[in-house]
């Protein structure tokens, strides 16, 4: 008979010695009897990490044993008005808090804080040990009252660079959002490699079609890919094996290949108002969600068939030939049947 | 322990394991649902499970629940190339971890945490370890230690010093 005695892997506060004394007097006893603090740190950790940032700072003052478990529990902070309702309190605060922490994070949320004239401190931020082996990053400049959409001139706006410290996290990463800023070059030899990375939302993010690429390319188990709202690029080109759901709204003038996309199910165009202007699907066999088709898609492509500008309305004998099922999401008009769809719809 | 029974099959072909809590109760689970624990699993790769698995730190009753918890989820892996099938099994399996973890007490809870983590069943870990925190959400450091019964051994000197440390995150 196998008897397993210890864990293999996980150290167990309760085997050492300072054990004892903290469970001291308490197996004895039934209820009341402080069980939590018995559980190993690294569990105490994680518990503390699932806590928002403020309440998981309360928990240094439960106990002697509690004081310093916060500081090296995994990080997740939260930089939103839960810290401080006020923005330069709030910056003060998450400073504070990079410097005393050890590090790992788990999440970083910052949304809530303005560029103005900060970037050094962002940076800084970004350096901190503190942020070592970040999972979850969600970043976005607040909005400085300035409007940034697309298809707005790029010279008369003032930059929001992201500062490149930002991407160190790359090989750690498991989702990220980044928003509201114009992300960094990406040099071919020094592109970031995102090995665990898979979910990727960039919202407002002015970004070059040759970083956009290189950024693509080093995600290799990317499953959700939304790019809304950005722009920089003329053409993006999809080419992933593991990639199953595309959310794309952007500047009507914007080109959507998917090359080779083995996985793909849902390829959604967001907004019924804006671009892509192309969409073509080269392959990607497991479609089985299009839609909105918007009214500037001026060509649609679906490997076999090539659809013109008109063809939610009058192109029905032509779409009747596609083979695959298709959920539409666009608003539709019973008026207006778009016939292969009458045959495959399962649901709208 | 007749090893006739822990070389036992299913119907479907798949081998089963004893396990065998603190107190002696016996657990005839597959290798599946058994390789949930990533402890196990690696024991059923180094072929060490053929007279059962001896787990002397986890008590009948938790391990009751551990072996129900794990063959409610030994579906999931069967069922994910079904597309349908898995999101009617997914809902039965939310409502099912949702009514395990709501109605463990403190001890319990605590003691399934320790055997989740002893086990390494990750997902059972993270569960136990949300419901907890969704226990510390929002409460005062008051509050938290009236919920779990931590005696509180700081000075009210020392306690006020540490508050000043973090003032932030007390004031309201």
């Amino acid at each position: 008979m196998e008897e397993v005695t210890a864990p293999v892997a996980k150290k167990r506060r309760h085997d050492e010695p300072d054990c004892q004394e903290r469970s001291e007097g308490g197996d004895a006893d039934a209820g009341g009897i402080d069980l939590i603090s018995v559980l190993p740190d690294e569990i105490l950790g994680s518990i503390i990490s699932l806590l928002p940032t403020k309440d998981a700072a309360r928990t240094t003052v439960l106990s002697p044993w509690w004081r310093h478990l916060w500081r090296s529990a995994p990080l997740n902070l939260d930089a939103d008005g839960g810290l401080s309702g006020q923005e330069r309190k709030r910056i003060s605060i998450v400073s504070r808090i990079l410097e005393a922490h050890r590090g790992p994070a788990r999440r970083l949320s910052l949304r809530s804080v303005r560029l103005r004239g900060i970037y050094a401190r962002f940076d800084r931020w970004f350096c901190s040990a503190a942020l070592n082996n970040l999972e979850h990053l969600d970043f976005a400049y607040a909005s400085d009252g300035r409007y940034y959409g697309i298809g707005v001139d790029p010279d008369p706006r003032p930059p929001r660079p992201l500062p490149p410290s930002a991407l160190r996290f790359a090989p750690t990463l498991r989702t990220a959002y980044i928003g509201g800023c114009d992300f960094p070059a990406v040099a071919p030899a020094a592109a970031p490699c995102f090995p665990r990375l898979t979910r990727l939302t960039l919202y407002g993010v002015a970004i070059s079609e040759d970083a956009l690429h290189r950024v693509l390319a080093g995600c290799a188990v990317l499953e959700t890919l939304g790019l809304e709202a950005s722009s920089g690029f003329g053409a993006v080109r999809i080419n992933s094996p593991t990639l199953r759901s595309v959310g794309f709204a952007v500047s009507a003038e914007t080109e959507l290949v998917i090359e080779d996309a083995p996985c793909l199910e849902r390829l959604m165009l967001l907004d019924p108002h804006s671009g892509p202007k192309n969409v073509r699907v080269v392959r990607a066999p497991q479609l089985k969600v299009l839609g909105y088709l918007s009214d500037k898609i001026t060509k649609l492509d679906l490997g076999t068939v090539i659809i013109q500008e008109t063809m939610v309305v009058s192109s029905t004998a032509s779409l009747r030939t596609v083979k695959k099922t298709m959920k539409n999401t666009r608003r539709y008009n019973p008026l207006e049947p778009i016939e292969c769809l009458d045959h495959h719809l399962r649901y709208i | 322990m007749a090893a006739a029974a822990a070389e036992a099959t299913t119907d479907g072909g798949g081998k089963m394991i004893i396990l065998i809590s603190a107190d002696g109760k016996r657990f005839e689970v597959t290798e599946a649902v058994a390789s949930q624990s990533q402890l196990i699993s690696n024991m059923i790769e180094d072929d060490c499970t053929e007279n059962g698995v001896r787990l002397p730190n986890v008590d009948g009753d938790i391990l009751t629940m551990v072996v129900d918890y794990c063959n409610m989820h030994a579906g999931d892996a069967a069922a994910a190339g079904d597309t349908m099938k898995a999101s009617s099994t997914e809902e039965e399996l939310k409502k099912f971890d949702a009514e395990l973890v709501q109605a463990l007490e403190n001890p319990v809870l605590f003691k399934l945490i320790l055997a989740a983590n002893f086990l390494n069943i990750k997902s059972l870990l993270d569960m136990t370890c949300q419901r907890v925190a969704d226990m510390m959400s929002g409460k005062t450091p008051e509050q938290m230690r009236e919920t779990f019964s931590i005696e509180n051994d700081f000075t009210p000197e020392e306690e006020a010093a540490i508050r000043q440390e973090n003032a932030w995150a007390f004031d309201d």
